[in-house]
């Protein structure tokens, strides 16, 4: 993992109601992390890399940045898209005690970081 | 007028009218074999009963000669605090007779019932009451929401039929052992008309025995439901969800498109498409390609069950996408899918 990514997702965690995270460059995973003990992480990584690449077929050619907000029974994968490509997904729960301010204060520091 | 008195829960009906009181009694009987009532016509009379034996609620009516229904609660809340007290009233819209009633600690304010349905509804109110105890929790004025409502039956793996009525409009909430299994408001039904009846501001509701609905049209977690409910209710989106159950499919794009809610938000609908289960289109305006949407439906449900397989993330419900310029939104529901994408209005330069 790049130490720019690194320095910045340690910044924020942990964050309450977190699952999983991962970044991802437009053809390869950056790094992958399951973090809740239910999940088994092979699968939980494999449904964030998916739940990424099909997110970017719902764009306009030429666009990359954008934040999906994908919701689930029991969870909601949420995907930051930068301009570069660079994506990152957080998994969190789905209930109330989510600290979503968080989790949007991540999202937005990773499409304002300066470099990946 | 006392009935034998023993292990059965105790009732007290004071009304003025004593076809009211023989329509309960009467009532009672097919049903309620393990309940027993006492009756009163007027407060003398009520405080006497109580004097002789306590019972465990009062069902009080409103409109009473001498001292009406509101003065006797007052009195009965500083002679018998802590007693139970559901209040009737053939007015059930009166919103001040409602508010003090619960301000002076009625438990319940409902409407009298006239006919073997209303009957139904104040016993299985009734039902409801006596299960959840007189002795536990606290009493108090509260607003009740009817998210607090279905939590609550929830909660307690209960079995009944939430009506709902508001600005003339109903809807039904049915509820089967703690799991919300279908919905119905105005034309919608499923989790559509249980987030457009969730996303009403105020009205009644009552508390109904359960009956099986003609279909089930809702599965899934209640907490997830009510969770995504409120969630809508906070985003506003889809446009207008309160109003919708009152509309048709061709009026659904007029709702999305209205002005007010969508200028507000900065933002303009571009195209809407709403299908069936079954990929039937119910509703599309400005959809250039039908066949690709369509298909794209298809491919995001397929996409999504693969994504999720192996992981407890369960069903597939929606997605958004926002990027400067639009917003995406997908829902893939049992009954229903549903596309709606907007522009970003550039914002307003200041002079």
């Amino acid at each position: 993992m790049s130490k720019s990514v690194e320095t910045f997702l340690s910044s924020f965690l942990p964050i309450g109601g977190l699952a999983a995270y991962t970044v991802e460059l437009p053809n390869a995973v950056l790094v992958s992390e399951c973090l809740s003990k239910s999940l088994y992480p092979v699968s939980t990584a494999q449904m964030l890399t998916h739940i990424v690449q099909d997110g970017r077929t719902l764009l306009s050619s030429g666009e990359q940045a954008a934040q999906y907000c994908w919701t689930f029974e029991g969870h909601r994968v949420y995907v930051a898209s930068r301009t570069d490509g660079v994506c990152l997904a957080l998994l969190v729960e789905n209930n109330p005690s989510v600290q979503m301010a968080r989790v949007q204060e991540v999202l937005q520091g990773f499409i304002d970081l300066p470099e990946v | 007028m006392t009935e034998e008195t023993d292990e059965r829960h105790q009732f007290l009906f004071v009304d003025d009218d004593p076809q009211f009181l023989a329509a309960v009694t009467q009532s009672k009987q097919s049903s309620k074999a393990h309940w027993a009532f006492r009756t009163a016509t007027n407060h003398l009379q009520a405080l006497e009963e109580l004097k002789a034996q306590p019972v465990e609620i009062i069902v009080l009516d409103i409109e009473m000669p001498v001292m009406d229904g509101i003065e006797f609660l007052r009195l009965l809340r500083q002679a018998h605090p802590g007693q139970r007290v559901v209040m009737l009233s053939p007015r059930v819209g009166d919103e001040a007779a409602r508010k003090t009633s619960m301000e002076l600690g009625a438990v319940l304010y409902l409407e009298k019932p006239r006919t073997p349905e209303g009957f139904q509804c104040l016993f299985a109110a009734l039902e409801a009451l006596t299960t959840t105890g007189a002795q536990s929790g606290f009493r108090g004025v509260m607003q009740v929401g009817l998210h607090d409502v279905l939590q609550m039956e929830c909660l307690g793996r209960k079995s009944s039929i939430l009506g709902v009525s508001a600005g003339g409009r109903k809807g039904q909430i049915f509820i089967n052992n703690g799991d919300i299994i279908h919905a119905e408001y105005g034309q919608l039904q499923g989790e559509m008309a249980l987030y457009g009846l969730l996303g009403l501001s105020g009205g009644d509701f009552n508390l109904l025995a359960y009956t099986e609905p003609s279909h089930r049209t809702i599965s899934g977690q209640y907490e997830f439901l009510l969770m995504e409910a409120a969630r809508l209710r906070d985003e506003g989106s889809p446009s207008s969800l309160p109003q919708i159950g009152s509309l048709g499919s061709q009026d659904l794009h007029a709702a999305l498109e209205s002005a007010p809610p969508t200028e507000a938000r900065g933002v303009r609908i571009e195209e809407t498409l709403l299908c069936s289960s079954a990929g039937e289109v119910l509703h599309q305006s400005k959809c250039e390609s039908l066949e690709a949407r369509l298909e794209l439906f298809q491919k995001l449900e397929q996409q999504m069950m693969q994504a999720s397989k192996g992981t407890p993330s369960g069903r597939f419900h929606r997605v958004s996408v926002d990027t400067s310029a639009h917003r995406l939104l997908i829902q893939i529901q049992p009954t229903y899918k549903l596309l709606v994408r907007s522009a970003l209005s550039a914002p307003t330069m200041q002079p």
